[in-house]
Protein backbone atom coordinates (compact mmCIF):
# COMPACT_ATOMS: atom_id res chain seq x y z
CA UNK A 1 0.00 0.00 0.00
CA UNK A 2 1.22 3.60 -1.24
CA UNK A 3 0.05 5.14 2.16
CA UNK A 4 -3.08 4.78 4.27
CA UNK A 5 -5.13 6.53 5.96
CA UNK A 6 -5.14 6.21 9.65
CA UNK A 7 -6.83 7.86 13.04
CA UNK A 8 -3.88 8.91 15.29
CA UNK A 9 -4.99 9.52 18.98
CA UNK A 10 -3.46 12.57 20.77
CA UNK A 11 -1.21 12.09 23.70
CA UNK A 12 -0.07 15.77 24.14
CA UNK A 13 -0.18 19.12 21.99
CA UNK A 14 1.94 21.20 23.76
CA UNK A 15 3.53 24.61 23.16
CA UNK A 16 7.65 25.01 22.74
CA UNK A 17 8.14 28.31 21.40
CA UNK A 18 6.53 31.46 20.16
CA UNK A 19 3.05 30.13 18.58
CA UNK A 20 4.91 26.49 17.70
CA UNK A 21 3.49 23.26 18.94
CA UNK A 22 4.50 19.98 19.76
CA UNK A 23 1.81 17.45 18.69
CA UNK A 24 2.70 13.57 19.83
CA UNK A 25 0.21 11.15 18.86
CA UNK A 26 -0.50 7.68 18.77
CA UNK A 27 -0.90 5.72 16.02
CA UNK A 28 0.20 2.82 13.68
CA UNK A 29 3.52 4.14 12.00
CA UNK A 30 4.24 0.96 10.59
CA UNK A 31 4.25 2.64 6.81
CA UNK A 32 6.48 5.28 7.39
CA UNK A 33 9.72 4.67 5.24
CA UNK A 34 12.38 7.44 6.11
CA UNK A 35 12.89 11.02 7.70
CA UNK A 36 11.46 13.66 5.65
CA UNK A 37 7.96 12.26 4.78
CA UNK A 38 4.92 14.08 5.94
CA UNK A 39 1.18 13.54 6.68
CA UNK A 40 -1.71 15.37 5.40
CA UNK A 41 -4.31 16.22 8.65
CA UNK A 42 -7.61 16.16 8.64
CA UNK A 43 -9.03 19.69 10.53
CA UNK A 44 -12.50 20.47 11.86
CA UNK A 45 -14.22 22.77 9.74
CA UNK A 46 -11.26 23.01 7.21
CA UNK A 47 -11.61 21.56 3.42
CA UNK A 48 -8.75 20.51 2.72
CA UNK A 49 -5.83 18.94 4.89
CA UNK A 50 -3.03 20.51 6.67
CA UNK A 51 0.14 19.25 5.47
CA UNK A 52 2.74 18.34 8.19
CA UNK A 53 6.15 16.87 8.13
CA UNK A 54 7.17 13.87 10.33
CA UNK A 55 9.49 15.43 13.12
CA UNK A 56 10.03 11.81 14.41
CA UNK A 57 8.65 8.38 15.00
CA UNK A 58 8.66 5.53 17.14
CA UNK A 59 7.69 2.24 14.64
CA UNK A 60 4.71 0.67 15.90
CA UNK A 61 0.95 -0.26 15.47
CA UNK A 62 -2.08 1.46 17.10
CA UNK A 63 -1.05 0.64 20.28
CA UNK A 64 2.65 0.97 19.97
CA UNK A 65 3.49 3.90 17.05
CA UNK A 66 4.07 7.58 18.08
CA UNK A 67 4.38 9.87 15.81
CA UNK A 68 5.97 13.99 16.72
CA UNK A 69 4.80 16.88 14.63
CA UNK A 70 6.27 20.21 15.42
CA UNK A 71 3.73 23.12 13.84
CA UNK A 72 3.76 26.90 13.66
CA UNK A 73 0.82 28.67 14.14
CA UNK A 74 0.32 30.72 10.92
CA UNK A 75 -3.51 30.83 9.97
CA UNK A 76 -7.03 29.51 10.87
CA UNK A 77 -6.27 25.91 10.38
CA UNK A 78 -3.40 25.73 12.19
CA UNK A 79 -5.05 27.69 14.92
CA UNK A 80 -7.36 25.42 14.97
CA UNK A 81 -4.98 21.76 15.69
CA UNK A 82 -3.48 24.37 18.66
CA UNK A 83 -6.92 23.88 20.37
CA UNK A 84 -6.43 20.21 20.02
CA UNK A 85 -6.69 18.62 23.40
CA UNK A 86 -5.64 14.89 24.76
CA UNK A 87 -7.55 12.22 23.96
CA UNK A 88 -8.93 13.61 20.66
CA UNK A 89 -8.52 11.21 17.35
CA UNK A 90 -7.02 13.13 13.95
CA UNK A 91 -7.42 11.61 10.47
CA UNK A 92 -4.23 11.33 9.04
CA UNK A 93 -3.12 10.39 5.74
CA UNK A 94 0.36 8.73 6.06
CA UNK A 95 2.66 8.82 4.85
CA UNK A 96 3.31 10.60 2.46
CA UNK A 97 6.48 11.82 -0.11
CA UNK A 98 9.60 10.49 -0.73
CA UNK A 99 11.15 11.39 2.19
CA UNK A 100 15.53 12.25 2.52
CA UNK A 101 17.43 9.16 1.51
CA UNK A 102 20.43 8.72 3.69
CA UNK A 103 22.53 6.20 2.37
CA UNK A 104 24.63 8.96 0.72
CA UNK A 105 28.34 9.17 0.24
CA UNK A 106 28.68 11.67 3.56
CA UNK A 107 31.01 11.52 6.45
CA UNK A 108 30.55 15.34 7.55
CA UNK A 109 26.84 16.26 6.90
CA UNK A 110 25.32 19.23 7.37
CA UNK A 111 22.33 20.03 8.42
CA UNK A 112 20.63 23.28 7.88
CA UNK A 113 16.78 24.01 9.02
CA UNK A 114 14.55 27.29 8.79
CA UNK A 115 11.95 28.06 11.41
CA UNK A 116 9.45 25.35 10.72
CA UNK A 117 11.74 23.72 8.49
CA UNK A 118 13.23 22.46 11.01
CA UNK A 119 10.72 19.52 12.43
CA UNK A 120 11.60 16.66 9.60
CA UNK A 121 15.45 17.10 10.18
CA UNK A 122 15.00 15.95 13.57
CA UNK A 123 14.66 12.37 12.66
CA UNK A 124 16.99 12.80 9.76
CA UNK A 125 19.92 13.33 12.40
CA UNK A 126 19.12 10.65 14.79
CA UNK A 127 19.14 8.50 11.71
CA UNK A 128 22.30 9.29 10.06
CA UNK A 129 23.39 9.16 13.69
CA UNK A 130 22.66 5.79 13.67
CA UNK A 131 24.37 5.36 10.80
CA UNK A 132 27.61 6.91 12.33
CA UNK A 133 27.46 9.95 10.35
CA UNK A 134 27.49 12.82 13.22
CA UNK A 135 25.72 16.00 11.39
CA UNK A 136 26.64 19.30 12.51
CA UNK A 137 23.27 21.32 12.75
CA UNK A 138 22.16 25.18 11.45
CA UNK A 139 19.05 26.36 12.55
CA UNK A 140 17.72 29.80 12.04
CA UNK A 141 15.23 31.57 13.68
CA UNK A 142 13.68 34.94 13.88
CA UNK A 143 14.42 35.96 17.76
CA UNK A 144 15.19 34.15 20.37
CA UNK A 145 11.59 33.47 21.25
CA UNK A 146 11.01 31.57 17.90
CA UNK A 147 13.68 28.61 18.91
CA UNK A 148 13.04 25.43 19.15
CA UNK A 149 14.48 22.22 19.06
CA UNK A 150 18.33 23.12 19.98
CA UNK A 151 18.25 20.62 22.77
CA UNK A 152 16.94 17.51 20.95
CA UNK A 153 19.38 17.69 18.46
CA UNK A 154 22.19 18.24 20.93
CA UNK A 155 21.10 15.84 22.89
CA UNK A 156 21.46 13.16 20.16
CA UNK A 157 25.21 12.60 20.90
CA UNK A 158 27.62 14.40 22.41
CA UNK A 159 29.73 14.93 18.98
CA UNK A 160 26.51 16.92 17.60
CA UNK A 161 27.18 20.87 17.21
CA UNK A 162 24.15 22.90 16.81
CA UNK A 163 24.84 26.31 15.83
CA UNK A 164 21.83 28.73 16.21
CA UNK A 165 21.34 32.01 13.66
CA UNK A 166 18.40 34.71 14.88
CA UNK A 167 17.86 37.38 12.64
CA UNK A 168 17.74 39.76 15.33
CA UNK A 169 20.77 38.55 16.98
CA UNK A 170 19.00 37.75 20.21
CA UNK A 171 20.43 34.18 20.69
CA UNK A 172 23.46 32.77 18.56
CA UNK A 173 24.75 34.13 15.70
CA UNK A 174 23.03 37.52 14.46
CA UNK A 175 21.69 37.11 10.68
CA UNK A 176 21.12 34.29 8.48
CA UNK A 177 22.37 30.36 8.73
CA UNK A 178 24.44 31.15 6.06
CA UNK A 179 26.39 32.99 8.21
CA UNK A 180 27.02 30.08 10.40
CA UNK A 181 27.80 28.51 7.46
CA UNK A 182 30.50 30.68 5.79
CA UNK A 183 32.92 28.81 9.71
CA UNK A 184 32.11 25.08 9.07
CA UNK A 185 33.53 22.55 6.81
CA UNK A 186 31.05 19.72 5.74
CA UNK A 187 30.57 17.13 2.87
CA UNK A 188 26.92 17.03 2.37
CA UNK A 189 23.82 19.32 2.54
CA UNK A 190 20.34 18.72 4.06
CA UNK A 191 17.95 21.44 4.58
CA UNK A 192 14.16 22.29 4.39
CA UNK A 193 13.14 25.53 5.13
CA UNK A 194 11.62 28.74 3.54
CA UNK A 195 12.04 28.97 -0.69
CA UNK A 196 14.77 32.53 0.19
CA UNK A 197 16.73 29.87 2.44
CA UNK A 198 17.12 27.29 0.33
CA UNK A 199 18.43 29.60 -2.55
CA UNK A 200 20.90 30.71 -0.55
CA UNK A 201 21.96 27.52 0.89
CA UNK A 202 22.44 26.03 -2.20
CA UNK A 203 24.17 28.67 -3.26
CA UNK A 204 26.52 28.35 -0.76
CA UNK A 205 27.12 25.22 -0.79
CA UNK A 206 28.28 25.60 -4.34
CA UNK A 207 29.11 22.33 -5.91
CA UNK A 208 28.23 20.45 -2.76
CA UNK A 209 25.87 17.78 -3.37
CA UNK A 210 22.76 17.67 -1.07
CA UNK A 211 19.15 17.54 -0.61
CA UNK A 212 16.54 19.88 0.19
CA UNK A 213 12.83 19.95 1.44
CA UNK A 214 10.64 22.16 -0.64
CA UNK A 215 6.68 23.26 0.81
CA UNK A 216 3.94 23.47 -1.89
CA UNK A 217 0.05 24.39 -1.07
CA UNK A 218 -1.45 21.47 -1.96
CA UNK A 219 -4.69 19.83 -2.60
CA UNK A 220 -4.38 16.06 -2.32
CA UNK A 221 -0.75 15.81 -1.09
CA UNK A 222 -0.66 12.26 -2.87
CA UNK A 223 -0.02 12.90 -6.37
CA UNK A 224 -3.78 13.43 -7.69
CA UNK A 225 -4.53 17.25 -8.79
CA UNK A 226 -1.03 18.56 -9.76
CA UNK A 227 -1.51 21.47 -7.87
CA UNK A 228 1.54 21.32 -6.41
CA UNK A 229 3.90 20.20 -9.57
CA UNK A 230 7.28 21.91 -9.95
CA UNK A 231 9.47 22.49 -12.71
CA UNK A 232 12.46 21.40 -12.04
CA UNK A 233 15.82 20.79 -14.28
CA UNK A 234 15.00 17.10 -14.47
CA UNK A 235 11.76 18.00 -15.32
CA UNK A 236 8.17 18.37 -13.50
CA UNK A 237 8.04 17.22 -10.11
CA UNK A 238 4.71 17.45 -8.21
CA UNK A 239 6.31 18.46 -4.38
CA UNK A 240 4.07 15.94 -2.53
CA UNK A 241 5.05 12.77 -4.55
CA UNK A 242 8.36 13.11 -6.19
CA UNK A 243 9.26 15.32 -3.56
CA UNK A 244 9.36 17.35 -1.03
CA UNK A 245 12.84 16.71 -1.15
CA UNK A 246 14.44 17.52 -3.87
CA UNK A 247 18.04 16.72 -4.78
CA UNK A 248 20.79 19.33 -5.92
CA UNK A 249 20.85 18.31 -9.55
CA UNK A 250 16.81 18.98 -9.66
CA UNK A 251 17.99 22.71 -8.34
CA UNK A 252 19.71 25.10 -11.33
CA UNK A 253 16.69 26.69 -11.19
CA UNK A 254 16.92 28.11 -7.98
CA UNK A 255 20.62 29.22 -8.56
CA UNK B 1 -31.29 -6.36 -3.90
CA UNK B 2 -31.48 -2.69 -5.13
CA UNK B 3 -30.38 -2.45 -8.71
CA UNK B 4 -27.13 0.84 -9.44
CA UNK B 5 -26.57 0.08 -13.08
CA UNK B 6 -27.23 3.23 -14.73
CA UNK B 7 -26.89 3.47 -19.00
CA UNK B 8 -24.68 6.38 -20.66
CA UNK B 9 -25.94 6.03 -24.46
CA UNK B 10 -25.80 2.37 -24.68
CA UNK B 11 -22.50 1.92 -22.10
CA UNK B 12 -23.60 0.01 -19.33
CA UNK B 13 -22.07 1.40 -15.81
CA UNK B 14 -22.64 -0.93 -12.83
CA UNK B 15 -22.92 1.90 -11.16
CA UNK B 16 -23.58 5.58 -11.44
CA UNK B 17 -20.01 6.94 -9.76
CA UNK B 18 -17.20 8.26 -12.10
CA UNK B 19 -14.31 10.00 -10.45
CA UNK B 20 -14.37 13.23 -12.36
CA UNK B 21 -10.97 14.45 -14.47
CA UNK B 22 -8.78 16.64 -12.98
CA UNK B 23 -8.97 15.00 -9.75
CA UNK B 24 -7.89 10.71 -10.49
CA UNK B 25 -5.00 11.47 -12.78
CA UNK B 26 -5.02 8.40 -14.77
CA UNK B 27 -5.68 6.07 -11.72
CA UNK B 28 -2.64 5.12 -10.97
CA UNK B 29 -2.29 7.46 -6.50
CA UNK B 30 -5.55 5.19 -6.65
CA UNK B 31 -5.06 1.68 -7.57
CA UNK B 32 -3.48 0.58 -4.39
CA UNK B 33 -6.23 2.02 -2.49
CA UNK B 34 -9.19 0.40 -3.78
CA UNK B 35 -10.00 -1.96 -6.37
CA UNK B 36 -11.16 0.31 -9.51
CA UNK B 37 -12.90 -1.82 -10.88
CA UNK B 38 -15.95 -0.93 -8.66
CA UNK B 39 -16.23 2.17 -10.12
CA UNK B 40 -18.86 2.83 -12.83
CA UNK B 41 -16.15 4.34 -15.13
CA UNK B 42 -12.73 6.65 -15.25
CA UNK B 43 -13.04 9.94 -16.32
CA UNK B 44 -9.13 10.65 -17.18
CA UNK B 45 -7.05 13.90 -16.76
CA UNK B 46 -7.89 16.74 -19.17
CA UNK B 47 -5.88 16.37 -22.09
CA UNK B 48 -4.24 18.32 -24.98
CA UNK B 49 -2.49 17.93 -28.26
CA UNK B 50 1.17 18.74 -26.32
CA UNK B 51 2.42 18.29 -23.36
CA UNK B 52 1.10 21.40 -21.13
CA UNK B 53 3.46 22.61 -18.55
CA UNK B 54 0.64 24.42 -16.40
CA UNK B 55 0.71 27.50 -14.47
CA UNK B 56 3.15 28.88 -11.80
CA UNK B 57 2.51 27.36 -8.21
CA UNK B 58 0.62 28.50 -6.04
CA UNK B 59 -1.81 26.64 -7.93
CA UNK B 60 -4.87 25.83 -5.29
CA UNK B 61 -6.41 28.18 -3.03
CA UNK B 62 -8.53 26.75 -0.02
CA UNK B 63 -12.24 28.10 0.10
CA UNK B 64 -15.42 27.57 2.91
CA UNK B 65 -16.26 23.95 1.95
CA UNK B 66 -14.57 23.82 -1.74
CA UNK B 67 -11.09 24.73 -3.56
CA UNK B 68 -9.88 27.16 -6.11
CA UNK B 69 -7.32 25.26 -8.78
CA UNK B 70 -5.41 27.15 -11.40
CA UNK B 71 -3.51 23.94 -12.28
CA UNK B 72 -4.09 24.96 -16.27
CA UNK B 73 -4.30 21.39 -17.78
CA UNK B 74 -1.63 20.52 -17.12
CA UNK B 75 -1.25 17.10 -19.08
CA UNK B 76 1.46 15.31 -20.99
CA UNK B 77 0.30 15.18 -24.00
CA UNK B 78 -2.23 12.86 -25.52
CA UNK B 79 0.46 10.90 -27.41
CA UNK B 80 1.90 9.89 -24.15
CA UNK B 81 -1.42 8.97 -22.76
CA UNK B 82 -2.65 6.76 -25.13
CA UNK B 83 0.62 5.07 -25.57
CA UNK B 84 1.83 4.78 -21.93
CA UNK B 85 -1.45 6.22 -19.39
CA UNK B 86 -4.07 4.03 -21.11
CA UNK B 87 -2.19 1.11 -21.12
CA UNK B 88 -1.22 0.99 -17.82
CA UNK B 89 -4.78 1.83 -16.53
CA UNK B 90 -5.86 -0.69 -18.50
CA UNK B 91 -3.94 -3.46 -16.24
CA UNK B 92 -5.84 -2.19 -13.17
CA UNK B 93 -9.12 -1.27 -14.73
CA UNK B 94 -11.40 -3.25 -17.00
CA UNK B 95 -13.70 -1.07 -18.05
CA UNK B 96 -14.48 2.06 -20.85
CA UNK B 97 -13.54 4.89 -19.78
CA UNK B 98 -14.14 8.66 -20.31
CA UNK B 99 -11.62 10.56 -22.34
CA UNK B 100 -11.60 13.83 -21.15
CA UNK B 101 -10.56 16.06 -23.93
CA UNK B 102 -9.62 19.72 -24.05
CA UNK B 103 -8.54 21.97 -27.33
CA UNK B 104 -7.53 25.18 -28.18
CA UNK B 105 -9.01 24.98 -31.77
CA UNK B 106 -11.70 23.58 -33.47
CA UNK B 107 -8.36 21.79 -35.51
CA UNK B 108 -6.85 20.38 -31.76
CA UNK B 109 -10.42 19.21 -30.34
CA UNK B 110 -10.72 17.20 -33.75
CA UNK B 111 -7.14 15.44 -33.73
CA UNK B 112 -7.86 14.38 -30.00
CA UNK B 113 -11.22 12.89 -31.09
CA UNK B 114 -9.95 11.14 -33.66
CA UNK B 115 -7.74 9.39 -31.54
CA UNK B 116 -9.64 8.40 -28.60
CA UNK B 117 -12.38 7.27 -31.10
CA UNK B 118 -9.77 4.38 -32.29
CA UNK B 119 -8.44 3.42 -28.55
CA UNK B 120 -10.50 0.65 -27.56
CA UNK B 121 -10.70 1.00 -23.62
CA UNK B 122 -12.58 4.34 -24.50
CA UNK B 123 -16.40 4.49 -23.79
CA UNK B 124 -17.35 7.92 -23.81
CA UNK B 125 -15.68 11.41 -24.97
CA UNK B 126 -15.79 14.03 -23.03
CA UNK B 127 -15.41 17.33 -24.63
CA UNK B 128 -14.66 19.59 -22.38
CA UNK B 129 -15.29 23.22 -23.75
CA UNK B 130 -14.37 25.11 -21.39
CA UNK B 131 -10.61 26.06 -22.93
CA UNK B 132 -9.78 29.34 -24.23
CA UNK B 133 -10.42 29.62 -28.66
CA UNK B 134 -6.85 30.86 -29.04
CA UNK B 135 -8.11 32.27 -32.36
CA UNK B 136 -10.61 33.96 -30.82
CA UNK B 137 -8.94 36.09 -27.95
CA UNK B 138 -8.89 33.23 -25.56
CA UNK B 139 -12.27 33.31 -25.05
CA UNK B 140 -13.53 30.03 -23.75
CA UNK B 141 -16.10 27.72 -26.63
CA UNK B 142 -18.47 27.14 -23.50
CA UNK B 143 -19.56 30.74 -23.10
CA UNK B 144 -21.56 31.02 -26.75
CA UNK B 145 -23.98 28.80 -28.10
CA UNK B 146 -22.73 28.93 -31.34
CA UNK B 147 -19.10 28.06 -30.34
CA UNK B 148 -20.02 25.61 -27.94
CA UNK B 149 -22.03 23.71 -31.41
CA UNK B 150 -18.95 24.68 -33.52
CA UNK B 151 -17.05 22.21 -31.13
CA UNK B 152 -19.83 19.31 -31.29
CA UNK B 153 -19.91 19.05 -34.99
CA UNK B 154 -16.88 19.21 -35.60
CA UNK B 155 -16.44 16.11 -33.37
CA UNK B 156 -19.08 14.50 -34.02
CA UNK B 157 -17.92 14.57 -37.60
CA UNK B 158 -15.04 12.19 -36.51
CA UNK B 159 -16.22 10.02 -33.57
CA UNK B 160 -18.00 6.57 -33.51
CA UNK B 161 -18.21 7.03 -29.44
CA UNK B 162 -20.49 8.64 -27.96
CA UNK B 163 -20.02 12.23 -27.19
CA UNK B 164 -20.68 13.95 -24.31
CA UNK B 165 -20.00 17.97 -23.94
CA UNK B 166 -18.56 19.21 -20.80
CA UNK B 167 -20.37 22.69 -20.13
CA UNK B 168 -18.94 25.37 -18.15
CA UNK B 169 -21.05 26.87 -15.60
CA UNK B 170 -19.68 30.31 -16.09
CA UNK B 171 -21.65 31.57 -18.65
CA UNK B 172 -25.48 33.62 -18.35
CA UNK B 173 -27.54 31.14 -19.98
CA UNK B 174 -26.31 27.10 -19.86
CA UNK B 175 -29.74 25.81 -20.84
CA UNK B 176 -29.44 27.81 -24.32
CA UNK B 177 -25.94 26.63 -24.89
CA UNK B 178 -26.73 22.85 -23.69
CA UNK B 179 -29.87 23.01 -26.15
CA UNK B 180 -27.11 23.95 -29.17
CA UNK B 181 -24.76 21.42 -28.74
CA UNK B 182 -28.03 19.05 -28.16
CA UNK B 183 -28.95 20.49 -31.55
CA UNK B 184 -25.51 20.11 -33.08
CA UNK B 185 -25.77 16.33 -32.16
CA UNK B 186 -23.92 15.77 -28.91
CA UNK B 187 -25.03 12.45 -27.45
CA UNK B 188 -25.05 13.62 -23.84
CA UNK B 189 -23.36 16.97 -21.46
CA UNK B 190 -21.18 16.64 -18.90
CA UNK B 191 -21.76 19.32 -15.96
CA UNK B 192 -20.43 21.33 -14.40
CA UNK B 193 -17.39 22.55 -14.55
CA UNK B 194 -15.69 24.44 -12.14
CA UNK B 195 -16.73 28.17 -11.49
CA UNK B 196 -14.56 30.96 -11.60
CA UNK B 197 -13.08 32.26 -8.47
CA UNK B 198 -10.45 34.17 -6.80
CA UNK B 199 -8.92 34.58 -2.81
CA UNK B 200 -6.79 37.61 -1.92
CA UNK B 201 -4.18 36.86 0.73
CA UNK B 202 -5.19 40.20 2.97
CA UNK B 203 -1.77 40.24 5.26
CA UNK B 204 0.48 39.41 1.87
CA UNK B 205 -1.88 41.90 -0.77
CA UNK B 206 -1.72 39.20 -3.40
CA UNK B 207 -3.85 37.09 -4.74
CA UNK B 208 -3.18 33.56 -3.53
CA UNK B 209 -3.52 31.84 -6.51
CA UNK B 210 -0.48 33.16 -9.37
CA UNK B 211 -3.14 32.54 -11.38
CA UNK B 212 -4.67 34.98 -9.75
CA UNK B 213 -8.24 33.04 -10.70
CA UNK B 214 -9.06 29.61 -10.45
CA UNK B 215 -12.08 27.13 -11.08
CA UNK B 216 -13.50 26.55 -7.63
CA UNK B 217 -15.19 22.98 -6.66
CA UNK B 218 -16.33 21.25 -3.64
CA UNK B 219 -19.95 20.91 -1.25
CA UNK B 220 -19.83 25.05 -2.00
CA UNK B 221 -20.54 24.73 -6.01
CA UNK B 222 -23.34 21.55 -5.05
CA UNK B 223 -26.38 24.05 -5.05
CA UNK B 224 -25.35 25.59 -8.48
CA UNK B 225 -24.66 22.42 -10.17
CA UNK B 226 -28.42 20.81 -8.91
CA UNK B 227 -29.87 24.02 -10.31
CA UNK B 228 -28.16 24.05 -13.92
CA UNK B 229 -28.46 19.92 -14.08
CA UNK B 230 -31.97 20.23 -13.23
CA UNK B 231 -32.45 23.25 -15.72
CA UNK B 232 -30.69 21.51 -18.55
CA UNK B 233 -32.02 17.97 -17.71
CA UNK B 234 -35.92 20.33 -18.07
CA UNK B 235 -34.66 21.11 -21.67
CA UNK B 236 -32.63 18.77 -23.16
CA UNK B 237 -33.40 15.05 -23.93
CA UNK B 238 -30.50 13.45 -24.33
CA UNK B 239 -28.51 12.08 -20.80
CA UNK B 240 -26.67 13.91 -17.98
CA UNK B 241 -23.25 13.39 -16.59
CA UNK B 242 -24.31 15.40 -13.03
CA UNK B 243 -20.96 16.59 -11.25
CA UNK B 244 -19.88 19.78 -8.57
CA UNK B 245 -19.68 19.00 -4.84
CA UNK B 246 -20.90 15.61 -4.79
CA UNK B 247 -19.43 13.61 -1.77
CA UNK B 248 -21.56 11.50 -0.58
CA UNK B 249 -24.72 8.97 -1.37
CA UNK B 250 -27.06 11.17 -0.35
CA UNK B 251 -25.51 13.87 -3.18
CA UNK B 252 -25.68 11.16 -5.62
CA UNK B 253 -29.19 10.30 -5.01
CA UNK B 254 -29.94 14.40 -5.29
CA UNK B 255 -27.93 14.60 -8.65
CA UNK B 256 -29.89 11.88 -10.09
CA UNK B 257 -33.66 13.53 -9.03
CA UNK B 258 -32.28 16.95 -10.58
CA UNK B 259 -32.07 14.86 -13.70
CA UNK B 260 -27.83 13.04 -14.27
CA UNK B 261 -28.25 9.93 -15.44
CA UNK B 262 -24.48 8.94 -13.57
CA UNK B 263 -22.68 11.33 -11.19
CA UNK B 264 -18.84 12.48 -11.20
CA UNK B 265 -17.24 13.13 -8.12
CA UNK B 266 -13.75 15.59 -8.19
CA UNK B 267 -12.73 17.30 -5.43
CA UNK B 268 -13.82 15.02 -2.78
CA UNK B 269 -11.69 12.68 -3.87
CA UNK B 270 -8.04 15.23 -3.17
CA UNK B 271 -9.59 15.28 0.43
CA UNK B 272 -11.07 11.60 1.00
CA UNK B 273 -9.31 9.32 -1.32
CA UNK B 274 -11.57 6.62 -0.80
CA UNK B 275 -14.68 8.90 -1.56
CA UNK B 276 -15.76 7.11 -4.59
CA UNK B 277 -15.30 3.45 -2.85
CA UNK B 278 -17.53 4.92 0.19
CA UNK B 279 -19.88 6.30 -1.80
CA UNK B 280 -20.81 3.24 -4.17
CA UNK B 281 -21.28 1.22 -0.43
CA UNK B 282 -23.14 3.58 0.72
CA UNK B 283 -25.80 3.19 -2.25
CA UNK B 284 -27.51 0.92 -1.57
CA UNK B 285 -28.22 1.52 2.01
CA UNK B 286 -28.96 4.62 1.26
CA UNK B 287 -31.42 3.39 -2.00
CA UNK B 288 -33.02 0.92 0.84
CA UNK B 289 -33.55 3.85 3.16
CA UNK B 290 -35.27 5.86 0.68
CA UNK B 291 -37.29 3.22 -1.05
CA UNK B 292 -35.91 3.37 -4.29
CA UNK B 293 -35.28 -0.09 -6.51
CA UNK B 294 -33.67 0.84 -9.13
CA UNK B 295 -31.70 3.82 -9.60
CA UNK B 296 -32.60 4.74 -13.10
CA UNK B 297 -36.19 5.49 -11.60
CA UNK B 298 -34.89 8.39 -10.28
CA UNK B 299 -33.17 10.34 -12.64
CA UNK B 300 -34.97 13.99 -13.36
CA UNK B 301 -38.45 12.91 -11.31
CA UNK B 302 -41.01 15.30 -11.73
CA UNK B 303 -39.98 18.07 -9.22
C1 LIG C 1 5.39 18.85 2.83
C2 LIG C 1 5.08 19.94 3.83
C3 LIG C 1 5.51 19.81 5.13
C4 LIG C 1 5.21 20.81 6.07
N1 LIG C 1 5.67 20.63 7.35
C5 LIG C 1 5.40 21.55 8.28
C6 LIG C 1 5.84 21.37 9.63
O1 LIG C 1 6.46 20.36 9.99
N2 LIG C 1 5.53 22.35 10.53
C7 LIG C 1 4.83 23.48 10.17
O2 LIG C 1 4.58 24.31 11.03
N3 LIG C 1 4.42 23.66 8.91
C8 LIG C 1 4.68 22.74 7.96
N4 LIG C 1 4.23 22.94 6.66
C9 LIG C 1 3.46 24.14 6.36
C10 LIG C 1 2.01 23.95 6.81
O3 LIG C 1 1.38 23.01 5.95
C11 LIG C 1 1.23 25.28 6.74
O4 LIG C 1 1.80 26.18 7.65
C12 LIG C 1 -0.24 25.09 7.09
O5 LIG C 1 -0.89 24.35 6.08
C13 LIG C 1 -0.93 26.43 7.26
O6 LIG C 1 -2.30 26.22 7.48
P1 LIG C 1 -3.21 27.41 8.08
O7 LIG C 1 -4.62 27.04 7.90
O8 LIG C 1 -2.80 27.71 9.48
O9 LIG C 1 -2.79 28.67 7.20
P2 LIG C 1 -3.61 29.43 6.06
O10 LIG C 1 -2.66 30.37 5.44
O11 LIG C 1 -4.89 29.96 6.59
O12 LIG C 1 -3.92 28.25 5.06
C14 LIG C 1 -4.63 28.43 3.86
C15 LIG C 1 -4.26 27.33 2.89
O13 LIG C 1 -2.91 27.47 2.46
C16 LIG C 1 -2.13 26.35 2.79
N5 LIG C 1 -0.81 26.81 3.27
C17 LIG C 1 -0.56 27.94 3.96
N6 LIG C 1 0.77 28.05 4.21
C18 LIG C 1 1.36 26.97 3.65
C19 LIG C 1 2.71 26.52 3.57
N7 LIG C 1 3.73 27.19 4.11
N8 LIG C 1 2.95 25.36 2.91
C20 LIG C 1 1.94 24.65 2.37
N9 LIG C 1 0.65 25.04 2.42
C21 LIG C 1 0.37 26.18 3.06
C22 LIG C 1 -2.92 25.63 3.86
O14 LIG C 1 -2.64 24.24 3.91
C23 LIG C 1 -4.34 25.91 3.44
O15 LIG C 1 -4.74 25.07 2.40
C24 LIG C 1 4.49 21.96 5.70
C25 LIG C 1 4.05 22.09 4.39
C26 LIG C 1 4.33 21.11 3.44
C27 LIG C 1 3.84 21.26 2.05
C1 LIG D 1 -7.63 19.96 -9.39
C2 LIG D 1 -8.72 19.89 -10.42
C3 LIG D 1 -8.40 19.68 -11.76
C4 LIG D 1 -9.40 19.62 -12.73
N1 LIG D 1 -9.05 19.36 -14.04
C5 LIG D 1 -10.02 19.21 -14.98
C6 LIG D 1 -9.70 18.85 -16.31
O1 LIG D 1 -8.53 18.63 -16.66
N2 LIG D 1 -10.71 18.74 -17.23
C7 LIG D 1 -12.03 18.95 -16.87
O2 LIG D 1 -12.91 18.81 -17.72
N3 LIG D 1 -12.36 19.27 -15.61
C8 LIG D 1 -11.40 19.41 -14.66
N4 LIG D 1 -11.75 19.71 -13.35
C9 LIG D 1 -13.18 19.92 -13.02
C10 LIG D 1 -13.81 18.67 -12.41
O3 LIG D 1 -13.75 17.58 -13.31
C11 LIG D 1 -15.27 18.94 -12.00
O4 LIG D 1 -16.01 19.30 -13.14
C12 LIG D 1 -15.40 20.07 -10.99
O5 LIG D 1 -14.32 20.06 -10.09
C13 LIG D 1 -16.69 20.02 -10.19
O6 LIG D 1 -16.80 18.84 -9.42
P1 LIG D 1 -16.35 18.73 -7.87
O7 LIG D 1 -17.00 19.89 -7.14
O8 LIG D 1 -16.84 17.41 -7.42
O9 LIG D 1 -14.87 18.86 -7.83
C14 LIG D 1 -10.76 19.78 -12.36
C15 LIG D 1 -11.08 19.99 -11.01
C16 LIG D 1 -10.09 20.03 -10.05
C17 LIG D 1 -10.48 20.24 -8.60
S1 LIG E 1 -1.04 18.21 -3.95
FE1 LIG E 1 -2.17 17.10 -5.43
S2 LIG E 1 -0.55 16.46 -6.74
FE2 LIG E 1 0.54 17.34 -5.09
Amino acid sequence: MAFDRKKFKVLHNKRIAKDVYCLELLGDTRAIKCPGQFVNIEVASYYLRRPMSIADWKLGDETTGKLIIIYKVVGGGTAEMAKIAPGEFLDLLVPLGNGFDINVDTTHPLIVGGGVGTPPLIALAAQLIACGKIPQVVLGFQSEEDVFAVDTFQKMHPEVTVHVATVDGTLGTKGFVTHVMEHLTYDYIFACGPIPMLEAVVKMGGALPGQYSFEARMACGFGACMGCSQQTTTGYKRICKEGPVLWKEDLQWLI
Amino acid sequence: MVDLSVNLSGIHLDNPIIPASGTFGFGQEFKDLYDLNILGSISFKGTTRDERLGNPLPRIAECTQGMLNSVGLQNPGYRHVIDQELPALEKVYHKPVVANISGFSIDEYVELAAAFDKVDCVGILEINVSCPNVKNGGMSYGVSAQSAAEVTRAVKAVAKKPVYIKLSPNVTNIVEIAQACEAAGADGLSLINTLLGMRIDIRTRQSVLANKVGGFSGPAIFPVAIRMVYQVGQACHIPIIGMGGVSSAQDVIEMMMAGASAVQVGAANLVNPWACQEIIEELPKTMEALGIKKLTDIIGIPL
